[in-house]
């Protein structure tokens, strides 16, 4: 990351929603310190979504260490009672672990911030959302961030026709509208 | 909705909104924002120094006949925060020294209230706090050192002695 470019924050607006006093008010400052016209900072699942559906919020930072974090993340993709469901999520966590981060993309978070952070990790996720919208998948139960960063043409055999039919080896690149698997 | 997906491409808004006006630089945010992060360190600091000392207050309190139930409160409650800071912060030592205070006024919870002060015990607690001050001093770390892994094994060495 270039640290010479310049960012005008000053007509976003950010929902924080952090259960731990202490880690919302640091990320609060945070963000502040950044210049982001609004800053919004909630402590409970209800009055974040009440915040959200008010305000127009262009990126969310949700800590995810709670079930309350996953559950307010999941309201957020419920395209049928979201105000943006496509709103970039950024879940900031204590835990690291696998199961932490794979938690978060299955709810369809677009980022992930292992706190403790630092000025640097901040920004760069907060630059990556900006400038790297991911384009969304949108299947039977979920709403989410397409976590492919390359779109890359399929070369192996396709399995998916009968054992009998030779395979055509000229189509390179017709499946790529199925979704490869996912990677954390 | 069946079980194809469907790609929405999401319009970038915010790229063109951040690319307006005047700008600060990335290097003054990050600047601007690490400061921040060395505020609340300090802040963590004496807070949690009034709070080690508010303890031993507390435990003075205790050995002069007050009820042990305050104690285990004030110091669980202590203990959580401690733990919550040093996740948060990046103080490890601080969070497992937390984590182990907490285990610890566990035990002391399920003693009857008003219960004789038992020396031992006072002894550990005070391990933990010292213990706190050692974090404290050592300030945001990755990992956790050998000596570290030491001081917190002599606690639950400490704690499963007197348990």
């Amino acid at each position: 990351m270039r640290l010479t470019r310049t960012f005008d924050f000053s007509s976003f607006t950010l929902l924080l929603f952090v259960e731990s006093e202490f880690a919302r008010q640091l990320l609060t400052d945070m963000c502040r310190a950044l210049h982001f016209n609004l800053v919004i900072s909630k402590r409970d699942c209800s009055t974040a979504w009440d915040a959200f559906k008010t305000n127009p919020v262009d990126i969310i930072f949700g800590d995810i260490t709670s079930e309350a974090g996953l559950q307010f993340l999941k309201s957020v993709r419920d395209i049928e009672k979201s105000p943006n469901a496509l709103v970039p999520f950024i879940a900031t966590s204590i835990k690291s672990s696998i199961g932490s981060v794979a938690s978060a993309r299955d709810a369809g978070a677009t980022e992930f911030l292992k706190l403790p952070l630092s000025g640097i990790t901040l920004l760069e996720r907060i630059i990556y959302v900006i400038e790297s919208p991911r384009v969304f998948v949108r299947v039977e139960g979920f709403l989410g961030p397409d976590r492919r960063r390359k779109q890359r043409p399929y070369e192996g055999p396709d399995r998916r026709k009968p054992a009998t039919t030779e395979a055509d080896t000229s189509n390179n690149g017709a499946q790529t509208s199925k979704p490869e698997r996912m990677a954390t | 909705m069946t079980g194809q997906p469907t790609f929405i491409k999401v319009a970038n808004t915010l790229q063109r909104r951040a690319a307006r006006g005047h700008g600060v630089s990335l290097e003054d945010m990050k600047t601007a924002a690490d400061q921040v992060m060395a505020d609340h360190t300090d802040m963590l600091r004496e807070a949690t120094l009034k709070a080690i000392a508010e303890s031993r207050e507390a435990i003075a309190a205790w050995k002069a006949g007050g009820d042990n139930a305050e104690l285990v409160q004030k110091l669980a409650s202590m203990a959580l925060e401690a733990e919550e800071q040093g996740n948060v912060l990046g103080n490890p030592l601080l969070r497992e020294v937390g984590t182990r205070l907490n285990t610890f006024m566990t035990l002391f919870a399920k003693l009857p209230p008003a219960s004789t002060p038992n020396k031992k015990a006072i002894m550990a607690i005070e391990l933990h706090l010292d213990a706190m001050l050692v974090a404290i001093e050592k300030g945001p770390h990755d990992a956790i050192e050998d000596s570290a892994a030491v001081l917190l094994s002599n606690l639950e060495l400490t704690q499963r002695t007197i348990g």
